[in-house]
């Protein structure tokens, strides 16, 4: 604030006084010169004078403004202490599900937004093409076909992959293990593993087929299906009339990509094509799967996914809303 | 003259070692040991909080959220004064709620600027010395709340807290020289707005 420092019934001379000096040396703070020319000021000036005293009697009275009369008792409850030791996120969490931050009207809105966001993220997972890393759903096996891979690389539409004698099960998708130990003695049994799906990349889907019973069970850390064993099923273009089962599609491409990964993993990646190549040599299977894949984009993981990225709006706005309200 | 040069009592800690005490128990997780130090300074606290924020409501909210900001960064406690520690974060947590309002100034109780906040008074008071007190505090408290925050915040951990000029610089996140500054232009401030009133405040 600007203070006014005009004459206000003192002395005209009063105001060309330094009243700031008068004021240091009214609370102690002036060096020995100031304090010399505080003094004379105080002496020679009644106006300096009584704001010296004004000022003093104001500092006392700020001292002594009385204490206000408590209302609540501060102390921490157990509860809240361990709300409180809680991280800051977590507790703000905590707080937006249990519908503390909204008011009563907005609780259900907000419950069910919590609910929508945790139901939507879960389907989409459960769901999406990927499905759960180590878990077996039947829609992943079912939806793999004619939609992306994992890596983006196309995979073949129903019926381009597995060989009508294929031995593997739908399973086979996420527990490619499994598959190796169901089918061992099956086709190529005791096939040596160096043989097996690196260096004939381009075999007959049938002997493709029997490669995935023949090939030992990987190691624990590389049972994980994963893009590398889409190659070396996408090269075997005449296999695509063969196809029965669309579900059989990919588990026999991951199986026989899983046993040549076990054999000559860093081979098989030298010699596995880019994507773009993947869907070439498809041939005309290939593209309709591409096709498909292009007309699928908005499957239902994504729409699970929208209802979560609803929901999350939903509790947006209504955190905001609250916010603005309080 | 000679008086004028003392400043308004310089006041230690006296409870330092207690409060450290107290600190290092409540960081090992004793809650109890937390809330001897909160029935040690919530009324204090709420002193100063009432008299940064003029409100009494706020005040409480702004002490409330003193505590809770205490107890989650007690682990980060490195001084030596929980004194000077918690009034740091009451004078933050006050200028918070002096912020919040006047990005939303709101009224919800209108009727209540007049009654006064402090104590009642005893039925031994002198009722004329009662009056005059609670003119004063009238006087005084509107005559603050006319200040800047930080002349306001300034004078009163100076003439109220009693802190000295280097410890207000520290609580306050500001030099020395802003601080001296804020104390001696706010008290002429003060006077300039209590001059028609200054006759409550002369012996």
């Amino acid at each position: 604030m600007k203070i006014d420092l005009t004459n206000r019934g003192e002395r005209p001379e009063h105001g060309a006084h330094d009243q700031l000096l008068v004021a240091r040396f009214a609370a102690g703070d002036v060096t020995d010169a100031e304090a010399d020319a505080a003094r004379s000021l105080v002496a020679s000036c009644a106006d300096c004078r009584l704001l010296a005293s004004d000022l003093l009697a104001i500092a006392q009275a700020t001292a002594d403004l009385p204490n206000p009369v408590r209302r609540r008792d501060f102390r921490l409850t157990r509860e809240r202490a361990a709300e409180l030791r809680r991280p800051a996120a977590i507790s703000r969490l905590s707080r937006v599900i249990d519908g503390g931050e909204a008011s009563r009207r907005l609780v259900p809105l907000q419950r069910f937004a919590v609910a929508a966001v945790a139901i939507g993220l879960v389907m989409a997972v459960v769901s999406s093409p990927a499905g759960i890393p180590g878990f077996s759903t039947g829609s992943a096996a079912s939806k793999t076909a004619g939609q992306t891979s994992e890596r983006g690389a196309t995979v073949p539409a129903p019926g381009l992959a597995a060989a009508p004698n294929s031995a593997a099960p739908a399973s086979a998708v996420a527990f490619p293990a499994r598959a190796y130990q169901a089918t061992a003695g099956a086709g190529l049994v005791g096939a040596s593993p160096g043989t097996v799906g690196v260096q004939k990349p381009l075999m007959a889907p049938s002997a493709a087929a029997q490669l995935v019973g023949a090939a030992p069970a990987p190691p624990a850390g590389r049972q994980a299906p994963s893009a590398p064993a889409e190659p070396a099923l996408a090269a075997a273009p005449s296999s695509a009339a063969q196809m029965p089962s669309p579900a059989a599609a990919p588990s026999a491409g991951r199986a026989i990509g899983s046993s040549a990964r076990t054999s000559q993993s860093s081979t098989l990646t030298a010699l596995a094509p880019p994507p773009s190549t993947l869907s070439g040599t498809t041939g005309q299977a290939g593209s309709q799967g591409q096709v498909t894949a292009n007309s699928q984009r908005f499957g239902p993981w994504q729409a699970w996914l929208l209802i979560a990225a609803a929901g999350l709006l939903v509790l947006v706005v209504v955190h905001l809303r609250v916010r603005l309200a309080a | 003259m000679e008086e004028l040069a003392q400043p308004v009592g310089r006041a230690v800690d006296p409870f330092r070692d207690r409060d450290l005490r107290l600190v290092e128990r409540a960081k090992n997780g004793d809650l109890d040991a937390f809330n001897d130090l909160v029935v040690h300074y919530q009324d204090h606290l709420l002193a100063i909080s009432t008299r940064l924020t003029g409100d009494v409501e706020a005040a409480h909210d702004a002490v409330q959220e003193s505590f809770i900001r205490a107890y989650r960064n007690l682990h980060a406690f490195r001084g030596d004064s929980f004194r000077a520690w918690i009034v740091r974060i009451a004078v933050n947590a006050s200028t918070d709620v002096l912020r919040l309002r006047k990005r939303r100034p709101s009224q919800p109780y209108p009727e209540r600027d007049d009654e006064p906040w402090e104590p009642p008074a005893l039925a031994s008071d002198d009722p004329e010395r009662v009056a005059v007190r609670r003119a004063q505090t009238r006087a005084l408290s509107a005559a603050l709340a006319e200040l800047t925050e930080g002349q306001r915040a300034a004078i009163l951990l100076y003439d109220v807290e009693g802190f000295d000029y280097p410890e207000i610089a520290h609580l306050t996140g500001v030099s020395l020289g802003t601080v001296k500054s804020r104390i001696h232009r706010g008290r002429l401030a003060l006077r300039e707005l209590l001059l028609d009133s200054m006759e409550l405040f002369r012996d």
